[in-house]
């Protein structure tokens, strides 16, 4: 099939273990850098649309910053739970980062 | 058989040990106690550590009315008996009523001695016997300042430390010329003063009371050399007399004390009397070591046995200040010539220790600044053995004869005394635990009794329990940071500090799951700063994001950005700028704090650079725990009611603290007076001005908690005042957990131990802690100039847009 990877970031723009916001048209993503590899998810928590790009990563999860629900960034979903987020794929091309805007995996 | 009717007189301390004793026998008695007091029996003891608000009244009981019900003994409360009529063995109490008895026993205590002086009967005058006396001196102490005990003996001293706990002015007078000296030597009485006064209670020795002036209420202390201090409270701690009324009217043979023989029985075969009102050999005690072991003789003898005898007790003391350690016992002095004295004295540390020795045997000691030894030093004088090969090293424990070996208490003979206010051995505590199948030390308190006297072998004990328990000991849980690194939080600190690991990754690495959680990575973040005052290796990704980015994160996910604004002051000039600044980037609102600032709310991440380079303000750290801010009032520089300068110590106190990190956010207040406008008695620390002084407060709160401060002290000048308040901030910064306010560190803690720790910490402790406050503070930044100009990271602020018309890179690719 074909996949369209749009180009979002310098490698090195965000720092490990943090994430950043990523906004296309109306789609709002957290980009995070994971040491190995790139995650993507939508960036609205789903307790109450916490920013998860601002959370603490831990592992391969998210903590969000307003009430703390551990969101995987493997699945996106909540690891005890309370619904799931989008989660995009996401990869290194060269010196970018990119990302691929369509609905992966639930 | 019919049962024989038991009647004691006294509720107190020696009464209910002996009927203890009496019931563990299971007599058949019909038992009545009459007690003077309106209450169930307590631990007079305790009485100082209520007066010290270090135990509430309700922790003191010993016997509840359950026991009493339980033993079928009928407890008459606040009934006192008048009269006893021997020959036709009755007693008549205060209320009229009359009942016989067929036994008889006297454990009336003793009373509180006045001198004949003048004015004793003014308001503010008070004796320290019971609780009622207790109870009356704490409600004084809420107006009262200056406070001067009468006595500097064990009582007073006791009495002086608890007056000062609660934050009055306190002087001890002395008759003598030096402090309890039916205890110490001159030697002793010179370290105990200098401690004494450490604690910031004055000493006047050689003095005389003449008078206590005043009308209606007490005003001063006048004394026979013609000095005079003032005083709105006085305390009369001038030693007790024995209570002999009753058995002097009954015909009793009486001296100073009621005359007792060895099986405690007194000139009547049918009345037998115990605790402090006897006199056996032509002593009369005053603590309560001598009255368990009369209890134990007694009940013997009253239930028919015919064990051993009474021979007097050895007396042993020991002071209840805290922060000052002192024991002394049996022939201190040893200033006869066959007596040998062996001594030690570091004036430094005040540390004293003598042993005195008499024909190879230990027959006193006096133990100040460092009483661990006491109960070696009383089993010796207690067995009289030859000293031997111990004179050795008889002041300090024998060294350990292998690595291997302890000197646990395990490994103590059975008959050591582990207990020396009730006297419980070794053996049997040891015994207790086995046969009941004892766990926690509570359980062992319950049966043996062992550490409900002055408490402070419950250390002792609780290792007893640990080692026959084993497995099954039961201890109260230390908490565990969290479950990515599985370690009390303490243990993780000096982990830390001694293996020198810089940053939470490390931490996580090598104790945890090398992952973290959004609770132990922003913890631990703190601890690594804290440990390394400020030379940790920063890592952002730890923190949470209001710290990654200086401000408050928003239920929108957009920030808010507070200034400082230091002791609520502002300008035209600050305030324009704000304004400006506010229209320009078009804040949605602009709030006045509950903390006495702006706050501007609703800014978009990538905008706070370049609001705070506009605003050249300081980070007003609202986002952090840490230092928020100092809320003042306008004090002395425009109040009528202004007795200090609230303002100006306020902006002193911020400057001071900004931009720290501490354990939970920590907020201050400093008022011109108790009015307490700027609320600083709900601070996490507060200075409150006074008439000549501050009163600084800490763990006070006013937010989900509601709580009131405790008063740290007292000081006359601004400079302590503030001293006094970073010592504080320092200790709470090194001994506070995570995310704990000050107001349940402060109860968790101890005010009693914080002060000691703090404020009445020796020199070299202050300076160690304001030591460490200025090397963090020299590292502190204003993050705010540091990055708006350099941020850590060059992304630290920015998001990603991607403009609608990038183009994507196509690949065909099967995911
Ligand atoms: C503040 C304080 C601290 C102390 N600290 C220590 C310490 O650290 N170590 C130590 O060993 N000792 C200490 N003591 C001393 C110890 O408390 C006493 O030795 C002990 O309480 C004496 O017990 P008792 O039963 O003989 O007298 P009390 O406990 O005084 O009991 C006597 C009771 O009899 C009642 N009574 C008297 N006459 C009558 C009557 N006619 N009718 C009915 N009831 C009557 C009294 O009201 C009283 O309740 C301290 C004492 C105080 C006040
Ligand atoms: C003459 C002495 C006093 C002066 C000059 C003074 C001045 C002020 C000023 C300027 C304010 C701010 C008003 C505002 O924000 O609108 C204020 C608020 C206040 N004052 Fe006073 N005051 C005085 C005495 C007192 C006293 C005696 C009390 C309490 C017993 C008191 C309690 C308060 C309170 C509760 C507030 C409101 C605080 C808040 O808004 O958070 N004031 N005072
Ligand atoms: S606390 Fe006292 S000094 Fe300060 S403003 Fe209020 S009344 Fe005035
Ligand atoms: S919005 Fe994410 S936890 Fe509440």
């Amino acid at each position: 099939m074909t996949v369209q990877w749009f180009p979002v970031a310098e490698l090195g723009a965000i720092p490990k273990n943090e994430g950043r916001k990523v906004s296309f048209g109306e789609i709002e993503i957290a980009l995070f850098n994971l040491g190995e590899e790139y995650r993507a998810v939508d960036n609205r928590c789903p307790h109450k649309q916490g920013p998860l790009a601002d959370g603490i990563v831990s592992g391969k999860s998210v903590f969000c910053p307003l009430h703390s629900l551990n969101v995987s960034l493997e699945n996106g979903c909540a690891i005890r739970g309370a619904g799931c987020v989008k989660v995009y794929p996401a990869k290194v091309m060269g010196a970018r980062v990119c990302v691929a805007f369509y609905e992966g995996k639930q | 058989m019919k049962p024989r009717r038991l009647v004691v007189i006294g509720n107190g301390m020696a009464g209910m040990a002996c009927l203890d004793e009496i019931l563990k026998r299971k007599p058949n008695f019909e038992i009545t106690v009459f007690s003077e007091e309106p209450y169930f029996n307590y631990n007079r003891i305790l009485l100082s550590a209520v007066l010290a608000g270090e135990k509430t009244a309700d922790e003191i009981y010993i016997n509840t009315e359950e026991w009493y019900r339980q033993n079928r003994i009928t407890l008459h409360l606040g009934e006192k008996v008048v009269e006893v009529d021997s020959k036709n063995k009755t007693i008549l109490t205060e209320k009229g009523y009359s009942f016989d008895y067929d036994t008889l026993l006297l454990a009336t205590g003793s009373h509180p001695f006045i001198p004949p002086i003048e004015g004793t009967s003014r308001k503010g005058v008070y004796v320290f016997r019971n609780l009622k006396d207790t109870g009356r001196i704490l409600e004084h102490c809420k107006s009262a300042r200056k406070a001067v005990v009468i006595g500097g003996g064990l009582l007073g001293l006791e009495a002086a430390r608890g007056l000062l706990n609660r934050g009055l002015e306190v002087t001890v007078v002395h008759l003598m010329d030096r402090l309890m000296d039916v205890q110490l030597d001159a030697v002793g009485g010179q370290f105990l003063r200098r401690e004494i006064e450490k604690l910031g209670i004055e000493v006047l020795l050689n003095k005389n009371t003449e008078k206590l002036t005043g009308g209606e209420s007490v005003e001063g202390v006048l004394f026979k050399d013609g000095s005079m201090i003032p005083a709105d409270m006085v305390v009369m701690a001038c030693g007790i007399r024995p209570n002999v009324e009753l058995a002097r009217q009954a015909g009793l043979k009486v001296n100073r004390g009621i005359v007792v023989n060895d099986r405690m029985g007194t000139s009547d075969p049918s009345i037998f009397a115990v605790g402090e009102c006897v006199e056996h050999r032509e002593k009369v005690y005053g603590l309560v070591a001598p009255l368990y072991d009369q209890g134990k003789i007694l009940a013997a003898t009253m239930t028919g046995e015919r064990g051993p005898v009474y021979e007097g007790s050895t007396l042993a003391t020991k002071l209840k200040v805290m922060g000052i350690e002192l024991f002394s016992a049996g022939d201190f002095k040893g200033d006869e010539p066959d007596k040998e004295v062996v001594a030690y004295q570091d004036h430094a540390f005040g540390v004293y220790k003598k042993i005195v020795v008499h024909q190879e045997r230990v027959v006193g000691a006096i133990l100040i600044g460092d009483a661990s030894d006491a109960n070696r030093f009383l089993e010796m004088m207690r067995k009289k053995e030859p000293v031997g090969d111990k004179r050795h090293h008889l002041l300090f424990d024998a060294p350990l004869a292998s690595p291997g070996s302890t000197t646990d208490v395990m490994s103590r003979p059975d008959g050591d005394t582990i207990c020396g206010c009730i006297g419980v051995t070794k053996g049997q505590i040891v015994t207790a635990i086995r046969e009941n199948n004892l766990k926690t030390v509570s359980a062992v308190k319950a049966c043996t009794k062992a550490s409900s006297g002055c408490g402070t072998c419950a250390g002792l004990v609780q290792e007893m329990v640990k080692a026959v328990a084993g497995s099954t000991f039961e201890e109260e849980k230390k908490e565990v940071l969290c479950a990515c690194v599985p370690f009390p939080k303490e243990q993780l600190r000096t982990m830390i500090k001694t293996q020198n690991l810089k940053s939470v990754q490390d931490v996580l690495d090598i104790y945890g799951n090398g992952m973290g959680c959004y609770f132990c990575k922003p913890a631990l973040s703190f601890i690594v700063d804290e440990v390394h005052l400020g030379e940790h290796k920063e890592d952002r990704s730890a923190r949470f994001i209001n710290d990654r980015v200086h401000a408050n994160i928003q239920k929108d996910g957009t920030f808010s950005v507070v200034p400082r604004m230091r002791g609520g002051v502002t300008n035209p000039k600050e305030l324009r700028k704000i304004a400006d600044v506010a229209e320009k980037y078009k804040v949605p609102m602009v709030k006045v704090t509950g903390s006495q600032r702006l706050d501007l709310l609703g800014v978009k991440k990538e905008d706070l650079p370049k609001i705070w380079a506009e605003l050249g303000m300081t980070s007003g750290y609202a986002y952090a725990k840490a230092v928020r801010m100092v809320k003042s009032c306008v004090g002395t520089d425009f109040c009528r009611y202004g007795t200090q300068n609230s303002i100006a110590t306020g902006i002193k106190l911020e400057e001071l603290l900004e931009g720290l990190y501490t354990p939970a956010k920590v907020k201050m207040g400093v008022v011109g007076c108790p009015r307490n406008c700027a609320e600083a008695t709900v601070k996490d620390i507060g200075l409150v001005g006074i008439e000549g002084g501050w009163q600084v407060v800490i763990g006070g709160a006013a937010g989900k908690s509601v709580r009131a401060a405790d008063i740290l002290c007292t000081v006359k000048t601004t400079e302590e005042a503030l001293e006094a308040a970073l010592l504080f901030f320092q200790y709470y910064r090194e001994n506070g957990e995570y995310l704990e306010r000050t107001y349940d560190f402060v109860p968790r803690v101890g005010l009693e131990k914080i002060r000691r720790e703090t404020v009445l910490a020796s020199e070299e402790k202050k300076t160690a802690l304001l030591g460490h406050l200025e090397k963090a503070k020299a590292k502190a930044v204003n993050p705010w100039a540091v990055e708006s100009e350099k941020p850590a990271h060059p992304y630290q602020f920015q998001d990603f847009v991607l403009p609608k018309d990038t183009q994507a890179l196509v690949f065909q690719e099967s995911l």
